[in-house]
């Protein structure tokens, strides 16, 4: 849907219906007098904010926290994968050694001791995103820890590519 | 007055409509008519009448108008390597012509042409500019170019943000949802169908 | 049975309708290839007679219906069951005919037929042209069907800022709405130059395939100072608005159930549009709860 959100309102940009928090539609402009029928709402999902990431459920979960993973400090950037997350999942687990995993989280060091953790959202039957998270020792601003999120960012482009292109038909190109 | 000849649903046209407003400087627009089948008369567009000088192309009169009317600099910067930097993405920007507006040419215009490889080049570049951008963000910056917008923005901004109307959703490149956004949100910004302002 | 009328049974498909499928002025020798109810069309003008021709393909031998009406070119796959509905104003003296081009959209027919009949996204999707806040109120208008089956909508009412390319200053506009078959629905609206008469906008959806079509715009108008390009510019940027609301809308066959959407009285027109194609068998480019 498009729409904007203004204080606590969503609005539709078709015919201009505003939501409340709740989706309860509040106001119809085509009908200012009249009381938005209660069938007029929009469905809502609980959401929340936790560790400087925005989570969701489409369900009724409860939610259990990241585990005993420790959040780390630099969040590098999110990868769109034309992976299902099930082929994703398998592929970091069989492509990294050390790796520990609860639900869509995973961490893991590399050779050096560096600590990444990669959070995975099932976008679709055929997509993923991953959130790439690392530690640095520097200060934030401070020109190597640029260095070290970019060096990151970078290497986990081409792990992505690898990941793609273990499909036997990856949709890389499709039509979406 | 500088004159425009103009039509409305062109991304090409939309490209000098959209700096114009940016710069706040003062324009008239012809409507010219565009119809498939008479792309001779349409691959004339746009067309940009400044001060008794009649100019094409428009990435050429994008440098024209920054040139002469933004004092500050900072649209076409002076600096050689960030000057040659915004030239390079006028050449992605005319990939991106030639695939995704080519897609929305045939799904919007009827045009005959190989659309499926039409999409599949635009989501090639789209990853790569998916993917400067991300790691732009890791700088602390958002646009394609340096710390600020450029050229490089415009001349890539009408094809990328009308990709839907060829079949090219930008549901997996979220950097540039972005930075799409936040070319909507400059001051300044004006909308062309298929490509909404954000509310007031 | 030809293939037509074999999937037409299955499909509940249009194939015995007329369907627009390009301005006549389009239609020369060189064919135009394009599709119809996911077949392939070719369509082109014989040189001697001046008709147009419509085949499955360049080569083939079979033909489909074909004839030119109010500017379009109309195709029909099987015989069809009816003349084509009348349109008095397109030979109206004084009335300029404006083709206003066609637009391929990313969703069914019916879709964009019910974004046609819709006023309430005026002031929003087109804002400071047919609508602007605050005057967003749909009042009650009247729907009925008439003698030949044709879907009404009169004393439509809307206050415009600009409510033609014609129009200087915001108005009070009279609307009138028909639906003289599934696919095509024309708009009747107070002309700034002639309060007396209507300007007429027409709207032809060609159906692609179920989830894409492609819309053909005519308007049939008194307008002595405005050339052609500024009139088809007015009507072009309008439609171009719509695009990205109609793609968006999900799902893309319009449900025809009444519980499926929410709706209010400002979407009367609407409502009686998804009743009277219910009514009318339609199984093309909407969605039927199979009743139990």
């Amino acid at each position: 849907m498009h729409g904007k959100t203004a204080v606590h309102t969503l609005s539709c940009a078709y015919h201009g219906w505003r939501f409340a928090k709740d989706g309860a539609c509040i106001y119809i402009p085509a009908k200012p007098n009249l009381s938005p029928p209660r069938s007029a709402c929009a469905k809502t999902y609980a959401v929340r904010e936790e560790g400087g990431l925005i989570w969701a459920t489409l369900a009724d979960a409860s939610w259990r926290g990241i585990g005993d993973v420790q959040m780390p400090d630099a969040f590098c950037r999110g990868f769109v994968v034309y992976r299902s997350p099930q082929a994703t999942r398998s592929f970091l687990l069989n492509h990294f050694a050390a790796v520990r995993v609860d639900g869509a989280v995973m961490e893991r060091r590399d050779e050096s001791g560096a600590r990444c953790v990669l959070f995975l959202q099932p976008m679709s039957d055929e997509r993923t995103v991953i959130y790439l998270w690392i530690d640095t020792e520097d200060e934030p601003g401070d020109g190597a820890r640029i260095e070290a999120m970019l060096r990151a960012a970078r290497a986990f482009r081409e792990l992505r590519t690898q990941l793609e292109a273990d499909a036997h038909d990856a949709p890389a190109g499709s039509r979406r | 007055m500088i004159r425009l000849f103009n039509y409305e649903l062109s991304g090409e046209c939309y490209k000098l409509r959209l700096f114009m407003h940016f710069l706040r400087v003062e324009f008239e627009t012809v409507a010219v008519d565009f119809h498939p089948g008479r792309e001779h008369e349409s691959a004339q567009l746009p067309v940009l009448e400044d001060g008794g000088s009649r100019l094409r192309d428009s990435e050429a009169i994008l440098v024209h108008l920054a040139s002469r009317y933004d004092a500050s600099g900072m649209w076409f910067p002076v600096e050689p390597v960030a000057r040659a930097q915004v030239a390079a993405w006028f050449a992605i920007a005319r990939d991106i012509t030639h695939t995704a507006s080519a897609a929305r040419l045939h799904d919007v215009f009827g045009y005959e042409l190989d659309v499926q490889s039409a999409r599949r080049d635009a989501r090639a570049i789209f990853r790569l500019v998916d993917d400067h951008v991300a790691e732009s963000e890791i700088e602390g910056r958002r646009w394609l170019v340096g710390e600020t917008p450029t050229l490089a923005d415009i001349a890539c901004f009408p094809d990328i943000a009308l990709s839907h109307e060829g079949g090219i959703a930008r549901d997996d490149f979220p950097a540039i949802r972005r930075w799409v956004d936040g070319m909507r949100h400059l001051d300044g910004f004006v909308a062309m169908p298929g490509i909404l302002a954000p509310p007031r | 049975m030809s293939e037509a009328q074999r999937d037409a049974a299955l499909n509940g498909a249009p194939v015995d309708e007329w369907l627009a499928v390009s301005a006549a002025s389009r239609i020369g020798a060189t064919p135009l290839r394009t599709r119809l109810l996911g077949r392939p069309l070719a369509v082109w003008r014989d040189t001697l007679t001046g008709d147009p021709v419509a085949a499955p393909e360049i080569g083939a031998q079979q033909r489909y219906h074909a004839i030119d009406r109010y500017g379009c070119t109309w195709v029909a796959l099987a015989a069809p069951r009816r003349a084509l509905f009348t349109l008095p104003q397109y030979e109206q003296p004084g009335r300029r005919v404006i083709d206003c081009g066609a637009f391929g959209v990313h969703t069914s027919a019916p879709r964009v037929i019910e974004n046609f009949l819709d006023m309430g996204h005026f002031p929003y999707v087109h804002a400071g042209i047919l609508g602007e806040e605050p005057h967003t109120e749909v009042k009650d208008y009247k729907v009925h069907e008439d003698e030949h089956g044709e879907l009404w909508a009169t004393d439509c009412a809307f206050w415009q800022p600009r409510a033609a390319a014609a129009a200087n200053a915001g108005m009070d506009v009279d609307y009138t709405y028909r639906v003289p078959q599934p696919f095509c629905a024309l708009l009747y609206k107070t002309s700034p130059r002639m309060p007396a008469e209507r300007d007429v906008i027409a709207l032809f959806v060609q159906p692609l395939g179920e989830v894409e079509s492609r819309a053909h715009l005519l308007m049939l108008l008194f307008d002595d100072e405005h050339d052609n390009t500024a009139l088809v510019s007015f009507q072009q940027t309008i439609f171009g608005q719509d695009k990205p609301i109609l793609e968006s809308q999900m799902p893309k066959r319009l449900p025809l159930d009444a519980r499926a959407e929410v709706s209010t009285r400002a979407d009367a027109m609407s409502m009686a549009y998804r009743r009277w194609l219910k009514a009318t068998g339609l199984r093309y480019g909407v969605e039927v709860t199979p009743s139990r």
